[in-house]
């Protein structure tokens, strides 16, 4: 008895070919028990929470660069209402679509980790964005066009809801009374769009309904079809309103060591225009 | 930094919580601050060392409630194990639950040990993804080496996917008696079967199922048991000697 035991021993492994077949078992096990754990962020393609830290960058480059100033206001409207579109990830949870979302929680992590660790995301089974980089940049524009390419009926529905949950959001521009809240910025930082691209999707529901034009005018016009004889002067000042806006954009962003000259110079400009704004 | 080691080998009755147990009581004796989290239903970890199992612990902790460790020695401290681990609330928290939760309550103990229960991939993983180290008990047992590698094969299936959870891993052999030959053979085996993964030994001590029994902690119980240098080796380990 003692004999075969050693002669066993002798062989190598104590458990004998056993041990190799358990530990080959025990890692096809792994496997499966990780497919189960990924599968159920992968279901349907249904939106659900993931902490922030599991999120890898793209692969590629931003197709867009992160505008800080649109993620401030992201912030702001996921602060309200919250995230309305949850992100779009690959397989591997990397980032497909949603750079700015994604900013405005980490951003919003630091404030309160406990309450913005994890972000709505959809993660798509089939994508792999490091195998199939066109597939990933066809998926982000399609996601983003899907954001901007709003119709004017879309917005228009938004703006009634929101109207009719909460009396104290107001359509009406200018100066707001205390309690006030004004609609259209709203709209548009919860779309990810300009103010005046909401306010242009707006105005075109409304003279469609008033008008009756033709049902193909889709036009882009951001005056929303009405004529009106402009003042020059006062175009010139909302245009040079326009320059200082994006002058104050660009300063606030983040510059390169080689841009510096042109920051000081861009810096005067603005002082010369705001000058002539004020006068 | 904390050093944060989950115990685990999926199957039963290889010694996980003697070793969690007496790593605690390691570490205690350095004079170290040692949190131990008992995932284990069953709550062995927190009776073997004084605590009352089922007591409020890990489970309510991982529901968000405001839990303070139980103290059961002036370096050790415990988030009890009890059935409550098995309810609903509990197997529906995502992977990182208990990872996020310790980071947000700024749990910062020298070393904190996670004692992960058998037979429940849910509770294993969430201890799992929270540590930065694991160790896996094995024995001489084919049902254990599957085990182990399967816990192995996880944790390498994270490290690739850079998920949160353990950077490293090592085997221990534990209740080692050196009178049966196959617990002599198997530490070798196992260098063969897990390749360039480190393997302690944690030999069948008397002192350590004393210890348990009397609810103290091992040190308190026996300053000079036989166990502490392997459970040094042990140490150095974590401690990234």
């Amino acid at each position: 008895m003692a004999g075969k035991l050693s002669a066993k021993s002798k062989r190598g492994l104590g458990l004998g070919g056993v041990a190799a077949k358990a530990v080959a078992a025990g890692r096809r096990s792994a496997e499966a028990d990780l497919k189960v754990e990924e599968d159920n962020y992968r279901r349907e393609n249904a939106a659900r929470l993931l902490s922030i830290d599991m999120i890898k960058e793209r692969p590629a480059e931003d197709t867009r660069p992160v505008d800080p100033v649109h993620v401030d206001a992201l912030v702001e409207s996921i602060k309200l209402i919250g995230l309305i579109q949850p992100i779009y990830l690959d397989r591997d949870f990397h980032l497909i679509a949603g750079a700015h979302r994604l900013n405005a929680y980490r951003k919003l992590k630091l404030e309160d980790p406990q309450k913005w660790s994890k972000i709505p995301v959809v993660v798509d089974p089939e994508l792999d964005a490091v195998k199939q980089p066109e597939q990933a940049l066809l998926k982000e524009i399609a996601e983003n066009e899907k954001r901007s390419n709003l119709t004017p009926e879309q917005v228009q529905n938004a703006a009634e809801r929101l109207l009719a949950a909460d009396p104290s959001f107001t359509r009406k521009a200018g100066r707001l009374k205390a309690g006030e809240k004004a609609l259209t910025p709203f709209l548009a930082n919860t779309f990810g769009v300009s103010t005046r691209y909401v306010r242009a999707l707006l105005n075109h529901q409304e003279d469609k309904a008033t008008t009756d034009s033709s049902p193909h005018s889709n036009s882009s016009d951001q005056t929303g079809g009405k004529t009106m004889i402009k003042d020059p002067a006062k175009e010139k000042q909302k245009l040079l309103k326009q320059i200082n806006k994006r002058l104050e954009q660009w300063l606030a962003s983040p510059y390169l060591e080689q841009e510096k000259k042109l920051g000081s110079q861009l810096e005067r400009l603005q002082v010369l225009v705001n000058k002539s704004l004020n006068s | 930094m904390t050093i944060s080691v989950a115990i685990g080998c999926r199957k039963g009755g290889v010694g996980k919580s003697a070793l969690s147990a007496s790593l605690a009581s390691y570490f205690a004796r350095e004079g170290k601050d040692v949190l131990l989290i008992d995932l284990d239903p069953q709550g062995n970890v927190t009776f073997g060392l004084g605590g009352e199992p089922g007591s409020v612990g890990a489970a309510e902790f991982l529901k968000g409630e405001k839990v303070a460790p139980t103290i059961l020695h002036p370096n050790i401290s415990i988030l009890a194990g009890g059935p409550e681990l098995n309810s609903v609330e509990v197997s529906s928290l995502e992977p990182e639950a208990l990872r996020d939760l310790i980071a947000d309550h700024q749990l910062n103990p020298d070393v904190m040990i996670i004692d992960l229960p058998p037979y429940s991939e849910h509770l294993e993983r969430l201890g799992l993804v929270a540590a930065d180290h694991a160790l896996i008990p094995v024995v001489a047992h084919p049902f254990a080496i599957s085990g182990a590698a399967r816990i192995a094969g996880l944790i390498e299936a994270r490290q690739q996917r850079s998920r949160p959870g353990p950077q490293r891993y090592a085997l221990v052999q534990s209740m080692i008696d050196l009178r049966r030959t196959l617990d002599r053979t198997l530490q070798e085996s196992l260098k063969e079967l897990f390749p360039g993964i480190p393997t302690f030994g944690f030999r069948q001590d008397i002192s350590v199922a004393y210890s348990l029994t009397e609810q103290l902690p091992l040190h308190v119980f026996d300053n000079r048991a036989r166990v502490f240098p392997e459970l040094e080796e042990i140490g150095a380990w974590l401690n990234g000697r």
